[in-house]
């Protein structure tokens, strides 16, 4: 058998679990590294992100959006982009007095335009706005002044910190700075590598100095600068009593609300405050939307506004600067999980397998992949967990795409045992058939072997009753039945044997003489005794019953084997069979005076095809089957066949069969209906189409003594008829070329007088009425009764010979 | 493996069976052809030679799904010659030949 390369490894099976193991490490690692994965991995934390969005609804900020229709609508008043400053000074003075809690400007105010004076005045006296700085090249070297200003805008921090590196930086005017209050923010969006955005930099590092991000600096408008630590172990910023955990850019990953939270922030066109200011519109609700609320203020417009991608689709950058700020304030951040989170996310990876697998190789394939799944199931829902908690894993990603990779070699092997068994079921398959055919084999063997040597003996019979002529032929006739007989015996001992292998030998039990049995095996192979000068005796024990109810005809086998073993092995001496009957048991011993067995072929003599010696075969031939068949008969009728011998001191056989003893006025087995023994004389012809049924009753016709003459049709039966002598004519009606009753109305016609019979299959139609007016002189019905056949032909044929040696008489007279 | 149905059979006619039994596979067969092309009337015929010579043989079964099959036959029914046909294929799977 081709054996599969795994088990050649000859790993144990813990052996193959790691390595398995390992396989699926090296297989996800391999995975993990490609681009696929990374944003499948980011497709699944987005999916998490969004079911478990808290719900955060958004009031505290208003996004004041100078939109395409608020150009449109301004222009005859402001003109067109970018405005002249005298506006933003408005705005500024319009939310201070509404009461505002930052006023933030997502517009860079860098170079210089109309109106600066009073847009730096209404700065000058506001403590809360805030100005955005951005990453994007100004001069190649900053000057002393420069440099002041980034001083200006820059926040302590301590030494070490993380920050996100900036190599430009364009600042509002020097200006719009004079406030120490006004904070200036950078507005910079660096979205993942699918461009969506789920981190945001806290600090900026440019020239040496430290920036906040625009969302940072709007949450602290209106306050000082705030001190900022850093623990460099867990890379941690603390702001006040805040926490961030920042990763190595610097950046602090979000926790996204809900998506209605994001789409429902107020929004209020820049045109719809102009208008508000310039009295055209009630400034009371306006006013009522500002107060209490950080109010961003920048473009949506397709010309300004960046657009930014995020969990839940593209939104303007304003909004996205406006819904972060909200974000951090409200500590909507997540944090690496706590070292036992991992922990445990580990002990499960491995726990779950390994307690599925613990029964080692008797374990299931299923309550593995139930592991499996459970194990998964578990890390996905502890992920969950974290995640509602603000804390996401760093062994997550890599645990879950293991445990797939192991259920998906898990899977594999699956398959390859699945196939294999698949493999091994046909191979059975196979075999089974074989084995059913070989015993098919052996039984339409003997069969087809019974046939032709039926006919060869029954030929030979014929020989030896009519050839005695020849003394020759008799001897020769001798020799041909006693080979045919021991054929006929080697025939049935391998059909036995093959029944008894199919399990189709049954045990037929009825009332039997035991002594009946025995004397009969006696008295035939009494010969065979006499042949070889051997005492053939039997004797009887006075308890036995007459009639006990067993299977006499497989009883009556197994003496004939062991007795004619017996007297087969036995050179001089003598062959005795004992009978006995102990506590409802039959007992019978058969002893010889011959070699004996020796000891090394005790066991092996009761196997099929085995004999005692090997030389046995050659000097007594047989199959070595009697033995097998005879003890596995003593098996199926509950008893036992066992054998005691010593070399040189003759064998005992025992046979031990359990019986029932029957009241002696039990009738017997029905006798075999008594056959026709009386011969007749004369000379019959048969007409029938049918060859079976013209073999069948010619057989029945010669064993009854008569000669037999046959016909296919009508036809050949009308000119048989007329050419030879015949008594009886048994005529079928239904025939092809001529009909029986039409051959009959012929005979008749042509003055045929001899009596016909009608051979019919429908005895009880009208058929037999037609027959018998068309000139039959009685019916015999299919299938033919050999018995009523008989009586009516005989007396027919009585009939006849009276009726002839009448004619004789007549004639002589 | 089905069950097997075992017939005694006369010692004396031994020889004959084996033939008997050909004779009777080969019926089958033509049986079956006669169904497919509805002939009635063949397989009227040969249920009428089964009825026959069955029971002759020992083998009564064969006589008694003859007799139904010639009824059938002059009767023109499908349904029941096909089952007959069927039973008929089935008792000469199952039947085993014992000679008494």
């Amino acid at each position: 058998m081709k054996l599969p390369a795994l088990s050649s490894l000859k790993l144990g099976f813990w052996g193959r679990g790691a390595s398995a193991g390992l396989a699926a490490l090296a297989l996800s690692w391999a995975i993990m590294q490609t681009e696929a994965f990374k944003r499948l991995d980011l497709h699944f934390c987005d999916f998490q992100a969004k079911i478990l969005a808290p719900a955060a609804p958004m009031n505290d900020v208003l996004v004041v959006d100078i939109d395409e229709p608020s150009m449109t609508q301004l222009r005859p008043k402001l003109g067109v982009w970018p405005y002249e400053r005298y506006i933003y000074a408005r705005t500024t003075e319009f939310l201070r007095n509404a009461g505002a809690k930052a006023i933030v400007y997502d517009i860079v105010f860098s170079e210089e335009r109309n109106g600066d004076a009073e847009f730096a005045g209404a700065l000058e006296a506001t403590s809360n706005a805030v100005l955005s700085g951005a990453a994007i090249f100004r001069s190649p070297e900053p000057n002393s002044e420069d440099l002041r200003d980034l001083q200006h805008a820059a926040w302590p921090v301590e030494g070490g910190i993380v920050a996100f590196p900036l190599n430009e930086i364009t600042l509002p005017r020097r200006a719009f700075l004079s406030n120490e209050k006004t904070l200036v923010g950078v507005i910079r969006v660096r979205p993942d590598g699918d461009g969506i955005l789920r981190r945001v930099p806290l600090l900026h590092r440019a020239y040496g100095q430290h920036l906040p991000s625009l969302p940072l600096a709007s949450m602290f408008a209106g306050r000082a600068k705030p001190p900022i630590g850093f623990d460099a172990s867990t890379r941690e910023i603390a702001i006040e009593d805040r926490l961030f955990r920042i990763n190595a850019s610097g950046e602090v990953a979000l926790k996204f609300p809900r998506e209605a939270d994001i789409k429902s922030v107020d929004v209020l066109p820049f045109h719809q405050l102009v208008a508000a200011m310039d009295g055209h519109e009630a400034a009371e609700p306006i006013a009522q939307r500002i107060t209490g609320r950080k109010v961003f203020i920048g473009s949506s417009t397709a010309i300004l506004g960046d657009r930014v991608l995020t969990l839940y689709g593209e939104i303007p950058g304003l909004l996205a600067l406006a819904t972060t700020t909200d974000m951090l304030e409200r500590g909507l951040v997540l944090r690496p999980a706590h070292w036992a989170f991992e922990a445990m996310l580990l002990l499960a990876a491995v726990g779950f397998p390994l307690f599925a697998f613990r029964r080692g190789a008797s374990a299931t394939p299923w309550s593995g992949l139930l592991a499996l799944a459970a194990s998964v199931g578990f890390v996905m829902a502890l992920s969950f967990l974290l995640y509602l908690s603000g804390q996401a894993s760093a062994l997550l990603h890599p645990i879950l795409t293991t445990l797939w990779m192991f259920a998906f070699l898990t899977l594999l092997r699956l398959f390859w045992l699945y196939r294999e068994r698949q493999r091994l079921s046909m191979e059975k398959m196979a075999a089974e058939q074989a084995y059913q055919l070989k015993s098919q084999f052996i039984s339409q063997m003997t069969h087809e072997l019974r046939t032709p040597l039926a006919a060869i003996m029954g030929y030979n019979k014929l020989l030896a009753e009519t050839g005695a002529a020849e003394k020759s032929h008799e001897q020769y006739s001798k020799v041909i039945a006693k080979n045919s007989d021991h054929l006929m015996t080697l025939i049935n001992n391998m059909l036995d044997q093959s029944k008894l292998e199919a399990g189709q030998i049954k045990i037929n039990n009825t009332p039997t003489r035991v002594r009946d049995v025995v004397e009969d095996v006696v008295t035939t192979l009494s010969t065979l005794a006499r042949d070889k000068q051997l005492e053939l005796t039997a004797t009887y024990h006075p308890d036995l019953p007459p009639v006990l109810e067993l299977d006499g005809f497989r009883l009556r086998q197994i003496l004939i084997n062991l007795v004619g073993n017996a007297i087969k092995f036995t050179q001089r001496g003598s062959v005795s069979v004992n009978t006995e009957w102990r506590d409802g048991q039959l007992g019978l011993t058969v002893i010889d005076s011959g070699p004996g067995i020796p000891p090394s072929a005790m066991q092996r003599i009761f196997e099929p095809f085995q004999q005692g010696t090997d030389s046995t075969e050659r000097v007594h031939g047989g199959t070595g089957l009697g033995l097998s068949i005879s003890r596995n008969m003593c098996q199926l009728m509950l008893g036992n066949l066992t054998v005691q011998s010593a070399l040189g001191k003759g064998s005992t056989f025992f046979v031990t069969l359990p019986a029932r003893e029957c009241p002696q006025q039990q009738p017997l087995s029905a006798p075999k209906p008594a056959t026709v023994d009386e011969k007749l004389n004369g000379r019959v012809l048969l007409a029938d189409d049918n060859q079976d049924i013209r073999e069948l009753v010619s057989r029945y016709l010669t064993r009854m003594g008569l000669e037999v003459l046959t016909a296919e049709n009508g036809a050949e039966a009308v000119s048989m008829a007329t050419q030879h002598d015949v008594q009886v004519i048994l005529m079928d009606m239904e025939m092809p070329v001529m009909r029986g009753n039409v051959a009959v109305t012929r005979l008749r016609a042509m003055g045929y007088s001899r009596p016909i019979l009608a051979l019919t299959a429908h005895p009880e139609g009208p058929e037999v009425e037609q027959s018998l007016r068309d000139g039959c002189n009685g019916y015999v019905a299919k299938p033919v009764n050999r018995e009523r056949l008989f009586t009516m032909l005989r007396e027919l044929l009585q009939r006849d010979a009276a009726r002839a040696s009448g004619e004789a008489n007549r004639r002589s007279a | 493996m089905p069950q097997k149905i075992t017939v005694h059979v006369d010692r004396e006619i031994q020889d004959l069976v084996p033939t008997f039994l050909a004779n009777r596979k080969r019926d089958l067969a033509t049986l079956k052809e006669a169904l497919s092309a509805r002939n009635f009337e063949s397989m009227r015929i040969i249920g009428h030679n089964l009825k026959g010579v069955g029971g002759g043989y020992g083998f009564h079964e064969i006589t008694a799904i003859g007799a139904l099959m010639e009824k059938a036959g002059k009767d023109a029914q499908t349904e029941t010659l096909a089952e007959l046909i069927q039973r008929y294929g089935e008792y000469l799977e199952a039947v085993e030949v014992e000679y008494v």
